[in-house]
């Protein structure tokens, strides 16, 4: 059997409206681009967006696997021909929100034999802290917090790393700062957050990369293209670049330990 | 007046419904069952099928050929039991359910007995930590129901006691449970329903009984109750016995307090939830300032 090469990492955030989905869609794009296949999975379950940052609309989601006999690979969504899809899911549906362990199992073991396909899954988690979104990237090799410099948002990304914490024993987590003014912005708003996780959880979180402010992320979204394709020269794509550079290096040095299972162990005792 | 209609009400719907009160829940849990069963299962079993009968009254083979077709239950094996195939088939079930219910009823009045009512508690508080939803539990104890046989006799007692229990039957809704539970006490379980809306519920009982004129030989008896409710919310970990316990202090309020109203405990029954991942002022005045 081919050893498991693919990658999870869970983009999360604690409050919403901070640009998880659109980093997370072009980060994939980027590894896309790099020669990586990649899979990108709306896990903001019940309330997707993702279909709409690309401007498409696919028959079918995840729902239709938990409900139906489709085939995972039916569901999967072509964003860009020959290694970029991506699994659709369902908007108003509050029950896939709270979404219990068992309905979670039956989700990944149909998945599964899909994501072998992939070197990156990219899971978009809702914001909150949910049962499923605590779950969800529990569950990940890679757990990727997007943070603002506004109180609120480090209230509530910190808030979220304590949850994981002490819920259920997470302490590896990578920073992205988005939507800073300059690179000093960037760098005190990943300082104070990280001072506070050193202070009082007792780790200290990674410093992925920071995007700046630029406008032509929201003009990507209003055009429904990813930036990196929209405008793979400007500032922030530039930094997403970076980014995802770094994530490739960052799976490198784990690969070891992902051939054995793409998911962390924590995945037996989730079901709280 | 308004008990008599909501009791109306309440009959006429039962002869539409009866046995089927639990079809939801029935289904529900089969889904369950068969979910965490295919994940166990060996895959050479994913052959298999078993047909399972349920009977449905009151309907007929030509409204249910209508419905297969209109709404694509296809799945549904109907056997018509009218027919003599099935004859002994149905009598039997007949059987089955007479038994089932003399077993779970209290003679005087029809309700749940106590052993029925705490199974049917159980089940509820399963169904609240799998769901994470509402369950609140009435006690409702008739007032100085002594002084009522004492003057009226024990059949003008027993009237008191089948007006109260039509009353919690009638005025509940079909989910709902009502027990008699003792001599003259009974008990409510509402499920969905948290402390403000079991409140409300047991306010209206509680002056529509008080307001009910009780004929009895030659004597018209005004009768009244005291009710402590306790409600549970989320993944509570708390078994019957506590919320009854719980139910019975705010009772014993109730009573102290002068009779004739109802009393919801302050004490929540739920889940000790987990502190330690709480983000307290001091952290958050760090990320704000910097410092502490």
């Amino acid at each position: 059997m081919k050893p498991n090469n693919t990658l999870t990492i869970s983009i999360l955030s604690g409050k919403g409206g901070v640009g998880k989905t659109n980093i997370a869609l072009n980060l994939g794009y980027c590894m896309y681009r790099g020669g990586f296949p990649v899979m990108l999975m709306d896990c903001d379950l019940g309330l997707a967006n993702l279909d709409v940052l690309l401007g498409v609309t696919p028959d079918t989601n995840m729902q239709s696997l938990l409900d139906t006999d489709t085939p995972a690979d039916e569901v999967a969504f072509p964003i860009e021909p020959d290694g970029f899809d991506f699994l659709p899911a369902a908007s108003g549906v509050p029950e896939l929100v709270e979404m219990d362990s068992d309905l979670r199992n039956l989700l990944f073991q149909r998945l599964d034999p899909l994501f072998n396909n992939y070197e990156y899954l990219l899971m978009d988690l809702g914001a909150g802290i949910t049962p499923t979104v605590l779950a969800f990237a529990a569950m990940t090799r890679i757990r990727v917090v997007v943070v603002t410099p506004e109180p609120t948002s480090l209230t509530d990304s910190y808030a979220l790393m304590k949850v994981l914490s002490t819920q259920h024993n997470v302490k590896d987590f990578y920073i992205i700062v988005n939507q800073a003014e300059d690179k000093s912005e960037e760098t005190s708003t990943y300082n104070r957050l990280a001072t506070a996780c050193e202070r009082f959880l007792g780790f200290t979180p990674e410093f992925l990369g920071g995007i700046c402010q630029d406008k032509m992320v929201p003009e990507s979204v209003r055009k429904q293209t990813p930036l990196m394709k929209n405008a793979p020269n400007s500032r922030a794509a530039k930094d997403i670049f970076s980014i995802a550079v770094k994530l490739q290096k960052i799976k490198k040095s784990m690969l070891e330990d992902i051939s054995k299972s793409i998911f962390t162990e924590n995945t037996s005792d989730i079901s709280n | 007046m308004i008990s008599c209609f909501i009791y109306m009400q309440k009959r006429l719907h039962n002869i539409r419904t009866e046995g089927l009160e639990n079809l939801t829940a029935e289904l529900d849990q089969l889904r369950q069952l068969i979910v965490s069963h295919a994940q166990s299962a060996p895959i050479d079993m994913a052959d298999q099928q078993l047909a399972l009968t349920r009977l449905v009254p009151g309907l007929t083979m030509e409204s249910w050929n209508k419905l297969s077709e209109r709404f694509g239950l296809s799945d549904w094996l109907a056997l018509d039991l009218d027919n003599s195939t099935y004859f002994n088939l149905a009598n039997l079930q007949k059987i089955i359910e007479d038994l089932t219910h003399k077993s779970e009823r209290d003679p005087l009045t029809g309700l749940y007995n106590k052993q029925a009512f705490e199974h049917k508690l159980s089940m509820e508080l399963q169904r609240v930590e799998r769901s994470n939803g509402q369950l609140s539990l009435a006690i409702i104890d008739l007032d100085d129901f002594k002084n009522v046989n004492d003057t009226y006799g024990h059949a003008c007692g027993d009237e008191v006691i089948r007006t109260l229990a039509d009353m919690l039957d009638a005025s509940t809704r079909g989910y709902d449970h009502a027990a008699r539970v003792g001599g003259e006490e009974f008990a409510l379980l509402l499920p969905g329903a948290g402390p403000l809306r079991a409140k409300a519920l047991m306010d209206r009982l509680c002056s529509m009984f008080a307001d009910t004129l009780i004929k009895c030989s030659e004597a018209a008896i005004q009768c009244t109750f005291s009710a402590g409710v306790a409600s549970l919310k989320g993944r509570s970990k708390a078994t019957g016995k506590e919320l009854f316990e719980v139910a019975d202090k705010a009772l014993y309020q109730a009573k102290n307090a002068g009779k004739n109203r109802v009393r919801v405990t302050r004490q929540l029954v739920e889940f000790e939830y987990d502190r330690s991942t709480m983000v307290h002022s001091n952290e958050k005045q760090f990320l704000f300032s910097g410092s502490k």
